[in-house]
């Protein structure tokens, strides 16, 4: 049997370009070689890609930006059919002067912008290959943070008040943009979470705890992002998180409460800590201190989270393997859908090996390259070219 | 065998010392800017001529020729030499200021040391087996003349660095022609490299994309390789620091980069030495002020002299006061009701008759003084008061701007660039008004004011005595300042420590630090001034 040339895309312009690479190397160390054939595509902070087999070594990235004299340049082009990788640049003959390197298929593996937004799964549209994970539209929707909690909560799926601040307006007037914020139904009390709505990380987050605060988290979140979204700040909380792997049926993994600091994570808490231990090769998300499937947990939010997780997916159109975030009001008890992982750190195999019955990371893998499969061949089946030739009569 | 041996492996360990010394050299070559005559004064002040390897030679020689002993004399020498070399500390990473290995650098230090590499094979080649004295005295010469190779390489390469400044500066002229942002020029005695990170950083969150050079690049070059790699189309204005070298050196960063707005933070009696008078200080600043169009933006620091006198004398169609203090005239931007907190400071600002209440991680008046020009400036360009506000809020110190930092109880006022006057007595009242236990000066003074170096540090001096509970003070250079301010006060307790390092002094300062106290590193001196070098 030949072996399925898999290219496992990851880096990215994106805050969270380093837990992609670990998500990247951890994914490629799990696929079924008997199967398939990784090809490593590397793209670096500034856009450029790269492929090659030094991109395993997590030396390469050390030794960054020399390293990438040891690895071919390459990109893939918005045309069908083209085969696979375009080599723009291989000065080493790393690709023994091919021009194309061979794709049957594509696995992204970013987190963050450009890349788990829709806009690389744009690209693989344009270029027909089959790709895992959430298409365009489920991608670019959890991406909004705002767009993502209306969709949800109009499908009767309880979410936190928000409110939307746009930059412009800011610009503007940053008082009335406060002020209107602070007439938000469920907003008129502090203290207020404020954090960048197009943006997977924790970066930009902050706590508002008076007017001035509101104004000045704001103006930090316009550092990093164009728009604010602004939700009361639950300082009694527990989160709860659940993994979707899709499937005929898509099937739910068992939950997880990470162990957040204080104030929501931080970037520092979700990918630097290693399990409480500073120093150490970081695991990303794998390592974070946690407990998975809490027995004490009340079944009541086990079930509910696994029902909203489960309808969630299948309204918002996604696929793959994705995680939602839950969070539960520790003084209510109300509980409420956070946001949507598309692309989970680690793949959220970490789950998956504790639910019954086991899914393991090779078999996540599998599962996702299949399902990414079918919906290639569905949509291979739709007539594309009707309407196309009135002009050409 | 012996003799051999000395020849061969004497000039091996000769040429490794000779490149290890170079790059020392190197180092402070750089720090003088490249030019001859500051790093010859810079010589010939620091007596930095080489002694340890010459005084080894020297005795090596003495002992083979007065008591004849065999040539493994020089074996042995050698391998000291090797040792000294081993064991010099790395210019390009130890000290306050470091080598950096610019490609300027590079050129010069490959010319160079190719050069004496050369000589020194010839001279090998000639006096192999044939004299062993003249060779080794030779091999003093050689490493004497390291400093010289530097300067004759600087020299030989003066046309290509000139056609090669050219090429860069014609490109960034380009660039800046073509991406066309809205400049806003800064210049000032103090203040000028915080205020262009403030102002960067508000223009970019409250209005525009914008350029501003890191760190306090204000020289034509820096300026130019800054323009060549970062500056990109999208940028709507462009913040620029504008560092005075002498007359004429602002005009030619405003021909590079055009302003049509500008902030004069101070012009103060900082660098005294390097423009002759307070008057040539003035003009010099004054360049700014000068190449603004006649529609142009001029925002003028209302607590300074030399500033306002600006504000007058160049009058734009928008010119603007700002400060903290309306005894010297009318301000348009008005900071009051300064209340240092222990995470920084709050305040009140009157703009355009509205008084804002605003917080800030900075501390000292003249950081505030900065976020004054900062919300002027921005301002006055159309950002909204509250939104500037905001972004101020979020200003995060600059480390050792008047950085706190805390351990052990213990906390850390690290204030060390570019000390003067002004900067040294605001430090003071920060570190008066600071909640704490003891108080604590390290400083090796201030520099670089001319006549007045010596009043002025005795001045600060006395007023530390009076007011700080210990005292460090560091290196030779303002050391007489220190002691007649010590006479004069009658402060009974201060201690008054003399320290003839840096280093020294955070080792002695460490010993005695307890729980409570709050230590003020306020030095702005380089490697130059004050590192114990010896060669």
């Amino acid at each position: 049997m030949t072996l399925k040339n898999i290219a496992v895309f990851f880096g990215g312009r994106s805050a969270e370009h380093e837990i992609s690479v670990i998500t990247a190397l951890q994914l490629i160390e799990a696929l079924d070689v008997t199967k398939f054939n990784p090809i490593p595509v590397y793209i670096d902070h500034k856009g450029r890609w790269y492929s090659g087999e030094a991109l395993l070594k997590r030396e390469f990235y050390k030794s960054l930006p020399e390293s990438t004299s040891e690895v071919a340049e390459v990109v893939l082009l918005p045309i069908p059919r083209t085969g696979g990788l375009t080599i723009l640049k291989d000065s080493k003959g790393v690709f023994a002067n091919k021009k194309i390197i061979p794709v049957d298929l594509c696995i992204t593996a970013f987190h963050g912008q450009f890349g788990e937004d829709g806009c690389m799964q744009g690209l693989f549209e344009l270029a027909d290959l089959p790709y895992t994970g959430c298409a365009v539209p489920a991608s670019a929707v959890s991406m909004n943070k705002f767009i993502c909690k209306s969709a949800v909560s109009a499908h009767g799926i309880p979410v936190l008040p928000g409110a939307l601040v746009q930059k412009p307006e800011a610009i503007l007037d940053m008082e009335m943009a406060c002020k209107s914020v602070l007439e938000t139904s469920g907003l008129t009390k502090f203290p207020l979470f404020v954090k960048p709505c197009n943006l997977g990380s924790s970066i930009g987050i902050g706590v508002a705890k008076d007017r001035a605060g509101l104004s000045a988290a704001l103006a930090n979140v316009f550092k990093y992002d164009v728009a604010a979204l602004v939700e009361p700040c639950i300082t009694n909380r527990m989160e709860i998180n659940i993994s979707v792997l899709d499937g005929s049926p898509p099937k739910a993994s068992v939950v997880e409460i990470p162990v957040a600091s204080l104030e929501a994570l931080t970037y520092e808490d979700k990918y630097m800590r290693s399990g409480g231990k500073k120093t150490g090769r970081s695991s990303g998300m794998a390592s974070l201190t946690r407990k998975i499937d809490p027995s004490d947990l009340d079944p009541k939010y086990k079930e509910a989270v696994t029902n909203y997780a489960l309808k969630s997916f299948k309204l918002l159109e996604c696929g793959g393997v994705v995680r939602f975030d839950f969070m539960v009001n520790l003084d209510t008890g109300d509980l409420f859908f956070n946001e949507l992982n598309t692309i989970p750190g680690s793949f959220a195999f970490y789950l998956w090996a504790k639910t019954k019955p086991q899914v393991l990371y090779t078999e996540i893998l599998n599962q996702i390259i299949e399902q990414a499969e079918i919906i290639y061949q569905r949509r291979a089946s739709l007539q594309r070219d009707t309407g196309f030739r009135a002009l050409m009569q | 065998m012996g003799e051999a041996l000395s020849y061969i492996f004497g000039e091996c360990v000769v040429i490794f010392f000779l490149y290890k010394r170079m790059l020392q050299y190197l180092r402070f070559f750089q720090q003088e800017e490249y030019k001859t005559a500051r790093f010859i004064d810079w010589y010939y002040n620091r007596w930095a001529f080489d002694k340890k390897g010459s005084t080894i030679i020297l005795i090596a020689l003495f002992a083979y020729v007065l008591f004849s002993i065999t040539p493994w004399i020089f074996v042995v020498a050698a391998l000291l030499l090797l040792g000294i070399a081993l064991t010099e500390e790395d210019p390009k990473r130890d000290g306050k200021v470091t080598l950096k290995m610019t490609q300027r650098a590079s050129r010069i230090f490959e010319v160079a040391i190719l050069s004496i590499i050369i000589l020194s094979l010839s001279i090998f080649y000639f006096l192999y087996s044939k004299n062993l004295i003249s060779f080794w005295l030779i091999q003093i010469l050689l490493i004497q003349s390291i400093p010289f190779w530097l300067i004759l390489a600087n020299t030989l390469l003066s046309p290509v660095e000139k056609s090669l400044q050219n090429k860069f500066l014609s490109e960034a002229a380009k660039k800046i022609k073509d991406v066309n942002p809205f400049i806003i020029g800064i210049t000032g005695s103090y203040g000028k490299t915080s205020t262009k990170a403030a102002l960067g950083e508000i223009l970019n969150v409250c209005l525009a994309p914008t350029f501003w050079p890191p760190k306090s690049f204000n020289t034509l070059m820096g300026l130019t390789k800054h323009i060549r790699e970062e500056l990109r189309y999208g940028f709507k204005f462009a913040v620029v620091e504008m560092g005075a070298y002498g007359k004429g050196s602002i005009a030619k960063v405003c021909k590079l980069t055009p302003p049509k707005a500008a902030i004069i933070t101070a012009v103060g009696i900082m660098h005294l030495e390097r423009f002759g008078s307070e008057e040539n200080v003035y003009q010099a600043k004054s360049e700014l002020a000068q190449a603004l169009p006649e529609d142009g933006i001029l925002v003028c620091n209302g607590d300074n002299d030399g500033a306002r006198r600006i504000s007058k004398e160049f009058v734009k169609k928008t010119t603007l006061l700002y400060g903290l203090d309306s005894s010297k005239g009318q301000l348009d931007c008005k900071i009051t009701n300064v209340i240092p907190t222990p995470d920084g400071s709050n305040f009140e600002i009157e703009w355009k008759g509205k008084v804002y209440k605003g917080q800030t991680k900075l501390l000292g008046t003249p950081a505030l003084s900065n976020l004054a020009a900062s919300f002027t400036m921005a301002c006055i360009l159309g950002a909204d008061p509250e939104f500037v506000l905001a972004a101020i809020k979020n200003i995060q110190p600059v480390e050792n701007r008047l950085s706190i930092s805390k351990s052990q109880g213990i906390v850390w006022l690290k204030d060390a660039y570019n000390s003067n006057p002004v900067g040294f007595a605001a430090a003071l009242d920060v570190l008066k008004e600071f909640p704490g236990k003891r108080k604590i000066l390290m400083t090796p003074g201030m520099i670089e004011l001319g006549q007045k170096q010596f009043d002025e540090n005795v001045k600060i001096a006395s007023r530390a005595a009076s007011e700080c509970d210990m005292i460090f003070v560091v290196g030779k250079t303002n050391r007489a300042s220190f002691e007649t301010a010590a006479k004069t006060v009658k402060n009974k307790n201060t201690g008054i420590h003399y320290l003839s390092s840096r280093e020294q002094a955070f080792e002695e300062i460490k010993k005695i630090s307890q729980e409570g106290d709050v230590i003020l590193i306020e030095n702005d001196l380089t490697d130059l001034y004050e590192a114990p070098i010896s060669f």
